[in-house]
């Protein structure tokens, strides 16, 4: 018995290698698009502007039960740590507009009053708010 | 090589650790995979320490503390690294020579590794690192997607390296693959140390490292992995404290245990099972271990009483009427694990695992390997019954992200017990 469970363990052995190595040739076709690992990277950059801000505001129109939106929001926290950033309030000196089109978060950020100070080519927009007092 | 530099400091750290209690009782190899786990935990208390202390992150007390610790160790060791011990002669290493290789290149595809990474063990890293005197906001009820009870274990060991290399993604990643690297090295050495011969411990290692799931998992970033190398070298210290006869083995024990409860929430409930089920054994020294286990699980202790928030994801479901936990959660839970083993995703590693067990059965409860036995079937009670309780999650949901983690933590232990009641040298 002994011996047919070892041959068991070589069996499964070359099946787990042979299915990584399919995964890795995925992976590797794959490389290069825009993966759920990789939604942050929207968000290099801004880092320097929120130094020593404790919080800042993240507005979105996309609905945030949708995976894709809260790990989005999720890796802009990640990536502007230690900066705690506040999901869809904006009542902040500095609003992060993550919306469907660059011009939806324009239209919010006209009806809201703030100022835009950056944008980048993936429709992130980032806002002064100037009533919000200095946290 | 500033990376290697910093996990060498650890690993000396721990190797003289380990020889301070063991002398060179303990087979060289597996003693340097043991001391890595083992050096890590510690510089990694040594950051939460000094965290605590100084309220702020200090980049030169961690080096400097670290390095006169070591200093101290080979000062009382009055031994240098037996570098003689490092010429290799045992084949079956190799098979972790292609399992790092595995890692390494699997790793690469997730540099930010899984969803949990980034909202909760690297952010709590960045807020140890970055967030100077705010560094408790990581705290604040507005990051409650971020699992703000969670422990610092796993965040407190990036930022050990963190403060060699400066800020970088790529570390936690490669804290990953090393960690990764050392369960397969302890599941590997540990089996052959307690006599299973190479060719069954190799491809037992083999089996459960090269499944495409546990890899995933492995490199995914998350403490499962740290939670899990602790558990089993836990074990292991514990099951060759029996077989070598010697007492002081269960001082390592003592200290994985401890170092485990500071990894996830579930590792002080693992903690809490493995510690009495060991002292249902009766050791010669109670106390010692007991205090032992305590001073190692003291940061899960200030953790709890000092920092952690009270979680707000949770209702009891015992005393809630409007989200009552109900027999239909209980069926569910009880069923949706049972065919979790049996999921194709799996490979049937469970079930040639159990195939393993029940040849075996006359073993596989015996000894000291009935402490194994006890310790899977209480903590996983233990969590079933957390999903019971806590009503907060919609269940289906809550199990589809959550089960499959679970079992894997408990894998290389749960193979470590099949491997020794099937495959040891004198059954």
């Amino acid at each position: 018995m002994r011996r047919v469970i070892l041959i068991l363990f070589i069996l499964l052995t070359a099946v787990n290698f042979g299915q990584i190595s399919l995964q890795i040739l995925e992976n590797q076709r794959l490389q290069g698009g825009v993966h759920l690992h990789n939604l942050g990277d929207q968000f290099k950059g801004l880092e320097p502007i929120f130094n020593h801000m404790p919080m800042a505001g993240y507005y979105t129109d996309k609905p945030i039960e949708r995976p894709m939106v809260i790990a989005q929001f999720e890796q802009a926290q990640y990536v502007l740590a230690p900066t705690v950033l506040d999901l869809n309030h904006t009542d902040y000196p500095l609003v992060l507009f993550d919306c469907s089109s660059p011009e939806v978060a324009l239209n919010k950020i006209k009806e809201l009053g703030f100022q835009p100070v950056k944008a980048n080519n993936l429709g992130i927009i980032l806002a002064f708010n100037p009533q919000a007092k200095n946290p | 090589m500033i990376y290697l530099l910093a996990l060498g400091i650890a690993v000396l750290i721990g190797f003289f650790s380990l020889r301070l209690i063991m002398k060179d009782r303990l087979n060289f190899s597996l003693s340097l995979f043991l001391a890595a786990a083992l050096g890590l935990g510690v510089v990694g208390q040594i950051i939460f320490y000094l965290q605590i202390l100084g309220n702020n992150f200090n980049h030169f007390l961690p080096p400097l503390i670290s390095l006169v610790l070591l200093g101290c160790l080979f000062w009382k060791n009055k031994t240098s690294l037996p570098i003689s011990k490092l010429i290799l002669k045992n084949w079956s290493l190799l098979v972790l020579l292609v399992l790092a290789l595995v890692f390494w290149i699997e790793a690469h595809f997730y540099p930010m590794g899984g969803w949990d990474a980034w909202s909760c063990w690297n952010l709590k890293a960045k807020f140890i690192y970055l967030g100077q005197e705010r560094w408790k906001d990581m705290f604040a009820p507005i990051l409650w997607r971020s699992n703000t009870g969670y422990p610092l274990a796993l965040p407190t060991i990036n930022v050990w390296f963190w403060q060699w290399t400066g800020l970088s993604e790529s570390i936690p990643m490669l804290t990953a693959i090393v960690l990764t690297f050392l369960t397969a090295g302890v599941l590997l050495l540990g089996l052959q140390e307690l006599k299973v011969s190479r060719l069954y411990s190799a491809l037992i290692t083999l089996s459960v490292f090269s499944l495409a799931l546990n890899i995933t998992l492995s490199i995914s970033q998350y403490s499962d992995i740290l939670f899990s190398l602790y558990l089993l070298c836990a074990f292991v210290c514990y099951l060759l404290s029996i077989e070598l006869s010697d007492e002081r083995l269960l001082m390592p024990t003592a200290i994985f245990i401890g170092l485990m409860c500071f990894t996830k929430n579930e590792g002080l409930a693992a903690g809490c099972i493995l510690t009495s089920l060991i002292l249902l054994r009766r050791p010669k020294k109670p106390w010692t271990f007991i205090s032992t286990v305590f001073l190692s699980a003291l940061p899960m202790v200030i953790f709890v009483l000092a920092l952690m928030p009270k979680s707000q994801a949770f209702i009891n479901g015992l005393t809630s009427a409007q989200k009552p936990s109900d027999a239909a959660r209980m069926g569910y839970i009880f069923f949706n694990t049972l065919f979790e083993f049996l999921r194709p995703k799996w490979n049937g590693l469970w079930i040639l695992c159990l195939i393993g067990l029940a040849v075996s059965v006359k073993k596989t409860f015996k000894g000291e390997l009935a402490v194994i036995a006890l310790f899977l079937v209480c903590y996983m009670t233990i969590v079933l019954a957390y999903y019971q309780i806590n009503t907060f999650f919609e269940i289906s949901w809550w199990m589809g992200c959550t089960i499959d983690r679970t079992i894997y933590i408990l894998m290389p232990t749960a193979f470590l017990w099949m491997g020794l009641s099937l495959f040891k040298k004198d059954a």
